[in-house]
């Protein structure tokens, strides 16, 4: 880990804790379990035109209308709709939100020592949303910086329109 | 009652060092002490040892002499077991002469001396209490500048000077009960002046008048600084108080014995001899006759009695004057009864209505309710429906406030610019009793602020200039509130220059914000004076010009759904109107749909919709599609294109064409059916999303999913623009994302 980013252990500490762990495909991601409101199932999203692809929609959460953010767009991967698709509804900086993952997995406790900091894959594989590696029982679980993954600056960035057909089909009024 | 703690505590008073400032903590600790351990006392009682003690451990050494004292008087009154109020004499030079002399005392214990010193809150105030005092009290003195304004016109308004009497008074003497003894000091002197001027020793001049309304805006002042140091942060005092406090004094010591005030006896409804001699019935020398002959009787009866004045008009002036009581009646009553609740709570409330409301929806278009076999059930369903409508118009009603606080704010401002600027103006306002959403009469205020001031700044002309052009020398400046269909209207007018179409084309050819200026209509013109960092004025007033433009105020209309039109002609004025929605919680709208998307477009937008004949329709280039209505020509926006919707009908004669949008704005939505007219609870579409192009929020619909609400002007902007600069990039970057 040489490419690593310096992370104080002081960072590794802050970081330890207990996460809700979920799939994506083969991988496992965890978030911070203090971010967590709750677990829902699958139900219909309202697609809002000219937003960024990755805000799948939105849902009608008790009365409350909340965006839902598909990590698999988030993340550039394949869309596949699996059974046991569920939205985490998480509460970033009072905002809340939902995240589409394929499978929520489990409650785990990571401590400090199990951190280790996001490894560097160069420009095409951004790192800069993970908060670091958590090793537990054996396997590899990416924590994620939710904050980070759905920040208004970074949605900016990352921003794209919904199509850049719609743009140019408008009518020359 | 523990007798031997008392005499420890008289003992330590005897011993304390007016300058020990640890004494002075141990003592208070000790009487603290006392009164916890000892039973039975009032709760006055409790509160003059709080006031006491904080005194003591408080005040500047020089004047613990004197809280000494009273320390001590107060405490053989507890000796003897009887209840006391914590009094203690004003220290020397400080004015007596209210009549509320015990409860500002506590108050005078903070002289003028520690101006300099921030004073922090007390440490036990209960911070609860202290909110509601501030809020109280800026509405008390909302009402107070209102009287204030009214003395303007009526100087001998005895009822006015008495409203804002009352409010100086009870903050004053909140403000002493919470502990906050410079605030209290200072109401005492506002007060003290208009004390002068209701006892008629000193006129209301206006002098006076100035005087009492930078108190009022004073002691506003103190009141933003006790709020921000509820958070714990120390108490800044307000600058230029000293110096207010002085011209206060002086104006109520100076003038006294200058003149009598005319009419000292307040009245609050008109005597029936009054009324008579007004309507010229009878003179007032024979009412004094008759009513001088039989005191004993009623003045009407006596009138009569003695044929001084027909039984006709006699009963009419009766009539006049019970109506007249009743009203004044009426309006304390109104004042009483209500209830302060927390706008959080409130909001949740109509929230959960508008839950409630949906819910309902939903079961009743549940299957089992529609099937003709359940007619009971249905009849139950329905009668369940008819409460919750009830409860959703009420809920509404709750949160509706009248325009009249933000007119009187303006009618304060409009009264200081003038002098500011040296314009006379007759400002007028109509309709202030008009309701509206709290939320909305928020936010207008600060936009009407903004628009008065630039028709003041800009739009009136000096006296000068308006003699010279044949017109009154005072302007007139008109605010106006009205409701026009589903929405309030409100109207800023000036008799003004009006705006000035050339000078405006040139000011946005400088500046760039257009490049021709062919094919402007007057609306465009105007239109321009809302664009950013456009300013006509040629040199920037205190008054307006710094900064924030006409932009701002447009931007904040259209955030609550509301429009902003402009009429103006040269030399004759300038008519602002503002078009807002009732409320914005409760959008009345027409169920669309779009493939399989459904959206909701605002009632109020739409004018017609149809579906089009093959022949109707014609292309521009190639691209553009009008279809023609009544001889009109407007083009076509294809809703589905916009929002990229994949499975809409792409036939033109296949689908349905909305009139919607406004004025030169209008276009023909083209969707693929109608779906029904909708009552829906507009809702933002989380903050996580903020604002989306062409979308003003979202709405649970019936079956419990989000409909999107369409934005009617912003989606014809967008469809102006096409391919705009600020959708380019994004659209750019996806295809690297």
């Amino acid at each position: 880990m040489s490419t690593a980013t310096p992370q104080t252990a002081a960072q590794q500490e802050a970081h330890a804790g207990k996460y809700l762990t979920f799939f994506l495909g083969n991988e496992e991601y965890g978030l911070k379990i203090l971010t967590v409101h709750e677990i829902i199932g699958m139900m219909p999203v309202t697609r809002v035109p000219r937003t960024p692809e990755f805000i799948r929609g939105v849902v009608n959460l008790r009365g409350k209308v909340i965006p839902v953010v598909d990590l698999r767009i988030r993340f550039a991967m394949n869309v596949v709709e699996t059974q046991d698709v569920c939205i985490i509804v998480v509460q970033v900086r009072g905002i809340q939100m939902g995240i589409v993952v394929d499978r929520v997995s489990e409650v785990v406790n990571i401590g400090a020592d199990e951190i280790e900091p996001a490894p560097s894959f160069g420009v095409d594989v951004p790192t800069d949303f993970l908060l670091g590696i958590g090793k537990s029982q054996g396997r590899v679980k990416m924590l994620l910086d939710i904050d980070h993954v759905l920040s208004a600056t970074e949605l900016d960035e990352t921003a794209t329109a919904s199509s850049t057909s719609d743009a140019t089909a408008a009518p020359q009024a | 009652m523990p007798q031997p703690s008392l005499d420890e505590l008289a003992l330590l008073l005897m011993q304390l060092d007016p300058t020990d400032e640890v004494g002075a903590r141990r003592f208070a600790d000790a009487m603290r002490e006392a009164a916890d351990t000892s039973a039975g006392l009032s709760p006055t009682s409790i509160i003059a040892v709080l006031k006491c003690t904080d005194s003591v451990e408080n005040c500047p050494a020089a004047e613990r002499e004197a809280v000494l004292v009273a320390a001590g008087t107060m405490i053989e009154a507890w000796m003897k077991g009887e209840s006391f109020t914590w009094v203690i004499a004003p220290p020397k030079g400080a004015q007596a002469s209210s009549a509320a002399a015990p409860v500002a005392a506590a108050a005078d214990v903070a002289p003028d001396v520690v101006d300099s010193i921030p004073e922090s809150l007390p440490d036990d105030c209960d911070l609860d209490l202290l909110r509601d005092f501030i809020n109280e009290s800026r509405e008390m003195l909302v009402g107070a500048e209102a009287s204030l304004l009214q003395l303007e016109t009526d100087p001998t308004n005895d009822e006015a000077i008495n409203t804002v009497f009352r409010a100086f008074h009870t903050v004053k003497g909140t403000a002493a009960f919470l502990g906050l003894g410079q605030l209290s000091a200072f109401a005492h002197k506002a007060e003290s002046l208009l004390s002068q001027v209701r006892d008629g020793v000193v006129t209301y001049s206006a002098h006076t008048a100035d005087l009492s309304l930078q108190s009022a805006d004073m002691l506003r002042e103190f009141l933003d600084a006790v709020e921000i140091a509820t958070d714990g942060s120390p108490l800044l005092l307000p600058e230029g108080k000293q110096e207010l406090t002085r011209d206060l004094e002086a104006a109520a010591a100076g003038t006294a014995p200058a003149a009598q005030a005319p009419d000292a006896a307040p009245l609050p409804t008109a005597r029936l001899g009054d009324i008579l001699v007004d309507r010229g019935v009878i003179d007032r020398a024979t009412l004094e006759a008759v009513h001088a002959g039989e005191p004993a009787v009623p003045l009407g009866q006596a009138l009569i009695n003695a044929h001084a004045a027909p039984l006709k008009d006699v009963a009419q002036a009766l009539r006049q004057q019970s109506q007249q009581q009743k009203q004044v009646r009426q309006e304390s009553a109104g004042a009483a009864d209500s209830i302060r609740v927390r706008t959080d709570r409130l909001d949740k409330l109509i929230d959960m209505v508008g839950e409630l409301v949906i819910a309902q929806a939903m079961i009743n278009a549940d299957d089992a309710v529609v099937q003709v076999g359940h007619q009971a059930l249905s009849r139950k369903v329905s009668m369940a429906g008819k409460i919750v409508r009830d409860l959703q118009d009420l809920s509404m009603s709750m949160r509706m406030v009248p325009l009249k606080p933000v007119f009187q704010k303006l009618a304060r401002l409009v009264r200081d610019l003038s002098q500011k600027s040296g314009k006379s103006v007759e400002f007028q306002t109509h309709g202030e009793e008009t309701e509206l959403d709290r939320n909305m009469v928020d936010a207008i205020a600060d936009p009407l602020v903004h628009m008065v001031r630039n028709s003041l700044d800009h739009g009136l002309e000096t006296p000068g200039e308006r003699t010279a052009a044949g017109k009154r020398a005072a302007g007139v400046l008109r605010l106006a509130a009205y409701r026009a269909g589903g929405a309030v209207v409100v109207e800023l007018h000036d008799d003004g220059r009006g705006l000035n179409r050339d000078k405006i084309i040139a000011k946005a050819l400088a500046k760039g914000l257009i490049d021709s200026t062919k094919a402007l209509t007057d609306q465009d013109v105007f239109a321009l004076i809302f664009a950013p960092g456009f300013s006509t004025a040629d040199q920037v007033t205190d008054i307006s010009g710094r900064g924030v433009g006409m932009d701002v105020v447009r931007r904040n209309i259209e955030g609550i759904r509301g429009r902003i039109e402009i009429t103006s002609e040269a030399g004759v004025g300038t008519t602002f109107r503002l078009r807002l929605p009732l409320t914005l919680a409760i959008t009345d709208g027409m169920l669309v749909r779009v493939g399989h998307e459904r959206y909701i477009v605002p009632t109020t937008s739409i004018q017609l919709s149809f579906r089009p004949n093959p022949e109707q329709v014609c292309t521009v280039a190639g691209r553009g599609e009008m279809v023609v209505l009544r001889g009109e020509t407007l083009p076509i926006l294809r809703l589905h294109r916009l929002f990229n919707v994949a499975d809409a009908r792409e036939r033109i004669d296949e689908s349905l064409l909305m009139l919607v949008g406004d004025g030169d704005k209008r276009v023909a939505l083209m969707v693929d059916d109608l779906l029904g007219q909708h009552q829906v609870v507009a809702k933002s579409l989380g903050e996580g999303i903020g604002r989306v192009d062409g979308l003003s929020g979202g709405a649970i619909l019936g079956d419990g999913r989000v409909g999107l609400i369409i934005d009617v002007a912003q989606l014809v902007q967008l469809s102006r623009n096409g391919l705009s600069s600020d959708d380019s990039p994004r659209g750019d970057r996806r295809t690297v994302a």
